[in-house]
């Protein structure tokens, strides 16, 4: 059994990990079939037959009104999605209409259906994460194998630039984007984030190396004749997957916040996209606009409803990574082990402390969420 | 075999090598930014902006953002003589261009005659009275006389040869430069008279005297000056007779930009100046010219970029690192609880009221609050910000402490009989407390994009606003400035945290003072 999957074992058999998994999951879900939960055109009709026509010919629905969009499938043989909107659709009950069937968690500002906003911005937020994480993973895996393995001058240098980067403001970086582009696009916001969340990934590659040239598989192997990469891409970098893993899981959190925060923020020229930072926002503005009295009333119930239902997957999906990652973690800490106990303590719950206990914890990696 | 050298000097040594790297750094972060900031789309590019102003305006406009320079490197300056060259080669030529070109050196003026003058010699006949024409109106500059023979076609070019013969010598820096340095020490009318006579040729060396009004005689002086670079560049920006200081400092830097932007229209390089030229004359150049003569250059809206950095960086900063404080006031006695938890609930309780803190969306939070009041005031913003910064300190203080409460020498001290309490302060504490200055650097630029959410919210006039207005804008003076701000912080963050490890830590110390000796 390898280290990694000792750990993968050890996460398995822990509560909190399966909450945080099923959280992401859900939210995975929700972003990868959101055409069949919320779509202004039906999952299958019939005469033409077609399937799924939101995708397939999706420049046809984009902004198309929700009436235009149902008179096109008048009189057809349809299955419908739960909600007959996509995220761009305006409805035809209008702006900040309450909650109904047609409409579960009522429309924003613009006539548009807040539940498939938030569906598609699952979507967006997850996927952006996704993306620039994966990127941030290969930048960092190559930039800090090399620091370990060349060592010397350009270790030390990388390192420098590594504490420079990973002190950097992210949301600086993104402002810097934002404003070289006319029209923002998620790739740049990608990349932006690729660019500061980089250097994490190198400084624990790098330790990993270091620690682990002077260990004796690794001498092993390079005095049997292996070449470098070869060392380190089977015998250094698996060692590495947990720590990666972690600060990943980590990282999904903090970029779906940061996403949130740049789209609450408005940074930048506006796009139709769907972002729950976005909803929350105009929340935000119409829950601080001074109104009358009965107005006010409706105004709140809707800038609640704007600000609540984002809220709530926000609070999904850090609540979910935070405890994947925390379980991860503590996999990785033998001593704070919560699914495998070490053998003593397993034996007498309540005896506190053992002199014979050889292990001796590494240092705790500093949580970075 | 070592050398032995006391251990505080060592440090120091160390210290003192880290701080220089700050430098080459910093300056690549500042090339690496710009060079990203280059490819800002100007708002000149726009073509509605030609269509409404004309190709010329908008000419002049890329040319008062510097986007005629080259980025970093400028292999061909351009300067007065490169300029009157083409200048005088495109009238002879006599082309559609002709008309532009004598605008261009009636604009180059006194500055191009010795490159002019000796040229006209080489020159055929027709194309020698054209070119000599074509000076006329800087004879009319000058106050020249008699002025009939420049307008003469047959007459002009023997009449500039003879002015050139006559008067050439004075067209020399350092007769320029005491003449100007007396004027504006003694005043004199004459003095002013002589250096209008020599027209475009005195600019360099009246910018390069220019000197901020500290008083009613200096302001006479610089006043002298201005109207002098006034006349010669026909560029109606004079210091009127009741001004105060102020309006004369307004006065004076919009010459020094004047300068800045054109000077080199009017300058001649030769060996040292033509080399230093091809690092000044780009946009990099020039923006660290601004950088260090003028405040930063100046934001959107005409506000000095440091003064307004100065300003509203006071405001984000004591909401970033006062809600890290308050969140460390917070995190220390939840990880101690933790950590110290003996049964499993209080440890879960600790975890699920960190997680509630940490998972709360700030913004939706900050919304609640702002509406039921605290406006105005930074200490509501800072709890809130704080609260999603509880969680990493706290959960670093749990695992240090447990690893500390059950090491060796805390098991030898319960051994002996002290409290659980003691251990944990004594022994836990001071290992626990190490990392937490790693963790305030990270924690600072993350807890950045909280602070312009709520800076935002609480409509605190901070960096957050300056930013977004910077981005929609595209200044990029003000973007420059914050990202080279933010990196010349986080350096000197990593640098602060890295010191006090070293002198706090005896194993860190022999460390670092080894790494840095095999380093060499």
């Amino acid at each position: 059994m390898t280290h990694f999957r000792v750990l993968m074992a050890r996460v398995l058999r822990s509560r909190r990990a399966a909450v945080g998994v099923a959280f992401l999951g859900v939210l995975a879900l929700l972003g990868i079939f959101a055409e069949w939960i919320a779509a202004p055109a039906p999952l299958i009709a019939t005469g033409p037959f077609e399937v799924l026509p939101a995708v397939v010919h999706h420049d046809r629905f984009v902004g198309l009104p929700e009436s235009a969009a149902a008179a096109l499938y008048k009189d057809r043989d349809v299955l419908w999605p739960l909600v007959h909107a996509g995220p761009t659709t305006p409805t035809s009950v209008g702006p900040h209409a309450g909650l109904s069937r047609a409409h579960p968690l009522g429309t924003d500002g613009l006539g548009r259906d807040v539940f498939a906003r938030l569906v598609y911005g699952a979507r967006t937020a997850l996927g952006l994460s996704l993306g620039a994480i994966l990127l941030s993973i290969a930048l960092g895996v190559a930039l800090g194998g090399l620091a370990g393995l060349r060592g010397g001058f350009w270790n030390d240098r990388l390192m420098r630039l590594v504490e420079t980067v990973d002190t950097f403001p992210a949301i600086i970086v993104v402002a810097l984007v934002r404003a070289m582009e006319h029209t923002p696009s998620a790739l740049s916001l990608v990349l932006a984030v690729a660019i500061v969340r980089w250097a994490e990934v190198a400084r624990l590659v790098r330790a990993e190396v270091l620690r682990a040239s002077t260990e004796g598989y690794v001498l092993a192997a390079r005095a049997l004749g292996a070449s470098p990469i070869r060392i380190f891409y089977t015998h250094i970098l698996r060692n590495a997957a947990g720590p990666i893993l972690t600060s990943a899981v980590f990282g999904v959190a903090s970029v779906v916040l940061l996403e949130a925060a740049i789209s609450f923020l408005a940074m930048g020229a506006p796009t139709p996209d769907a972002s729950w930072g976005e909803t929350l926002a105009q929340g935000a503005s119409l829950w601080m606009l001074p109104t009358g009295a009965e107005d006010g009333a409706r105004a709140d119930a809707a800038a609640l409803r704007l600000l609540l239902a984002p809220a709530f997957f926000l609070l999904i999906t850090i609540v979910g990574s935070y405890l994947v990652a925390e379980s991860l973690r503590n996999a990785m800490e033998p001593r704070t082990a919560r699914g495998t106990p070490p053998r003593a303590a397993r034996r007498d719950p309540d005896a506190p402390f053992t002199l014979r206990n050889p292990r001796k914890p590494r240092a705790a990696a500093p949580p970075h969420p | 075999m070592r050398p032995i050298v006391a251990l505080p000097t060592r440090l120091l040594r160390h210290a003192l090598r880290r701080l220089v790297w700050l430098v080459p750094t910093l300056a690549g972060v500042s090339l690496v930014t710009f060079l990203f900031l280059s490819y800002v789309p100007d708002p000149t590019e726009d073509p509605k902006l030609t269509a409404e102003l004309g190709a010329e305006r908008v000419a002049e406009l890329r040319r008062e953002h510097f986007l005629d320079l080259p980025r970093f490197v400028n292999t061909a300056p351009n300067d007065v003589r490169a300029r009157a060259v083409l200048a005088v080669a495109t009238i002879a030529e006599d082309g559609p261009a002709a008309e532009g070109a004598r605008d261009e050196l009636a604009r180059l003026g006194g500055a191009a005659l010795p490159h002019v003058i000796p040229a006209l010699d080489g020159l055929a006949p027709t194309p020698r009275s054209k070119v000599a024409l074509a000076l006329a109106p800087v004879a009319r500059r000058m106050r020249l006389v008699p002025r009939d023979e420049t307008v003469d076609p047959e007459r002009a070019a023997s009449f500039w040869i003879r002015f050139w013969n006559d008067r050439g010598p004075e067209f020399r820096g350092n007769a320029v430069r005491s003449t100007v340095r007396r004027l504006s020490r003694y005043g004199a009318g004459t003095r002013a008279t002589d250096l209008r006579a020599l027209d475009t040729f005195v600019i360099e060396h009246i910018v390069a005297s220019l000197e901020a009004p500290s008083d009613a005689a200096s302001l006479g002086s610089t006043r002298a000056l201005v109207d002098i670079l006034a006349d010669v560049t026909e560029r109606n920006d004079r210091i009127p007779l009741d001004a105060d200081l102020d309006t004369a400092r307004a006065c004076i830097d919009r010459w020094l930009t004047f300068e800045a932007i054109y000077g080199n229209d009017f300058r001649t390089l030769n060996g040292a100046t033509r080399l230093t030229a091809v690092a000044t004359e780009t946009r990099y150049g020039k923006w660290l010219l601004f950088a260090l003569s003028s405040r930063v250059g100046k934001t959107a809206e005409g506000v000095p970029v440091l003064t307004a950095l100065g300003r509203r960086s006071t405001v984000t900063l004591t909401l970033v690192f006062g809600a890290i404080t308050f969140a460390y006031l917070l995190a220390t006695p939840l990880g101690i609880l933790a950590a110290a938890a003996r049964r499993r609930v209080n440890d879960l309780g600790v975890a699920v009221i960190v997680l509630t803190l940490y998972a709360l969306p700030t913004a939706v939070v900050a919304v609640f609050v702002a509406r039921v009041g605290g406006a105005g005031s930074l200490l509501l913003p800072t709890l809130l910000l704080a609260l999603g910064l509880v969680a990493a300190p706290a959960g670093q203080q749990r695992a240090a402490l447990h690893s500390a409460v059950f090491s060796e020498h805390a098991l030898a001290a319960r051994a002996r009989g002290s409290s659980l309490l003691r251990v944990v302060v004594v022994h836990g504490l001071r290992h626990a407390l190490f990392p937490t200055a790693t963790l305030t650097t990270l924690e600072a630029p993350m807890a950045l994009g909280g602070a312009f959410v709520l800076e935002r919210v609480f409509g605190l006039g901070g960096l957050g606003e300056a930013t977004l207005r910077a981005v929609e804008q595209r200044d990029i003076a003000w973007l420059m400035a914050l990202s080279f701000f933010a990196a010349a912080f986080a350096a000197i963050g990593v640098f602060l945290t890295d010191m006090v490890y070293a002198i706090a830590d005896p194993r860190v110390t022999s460390s670092v003072l080894d790494g840095a000796r095999r380093r060499g």
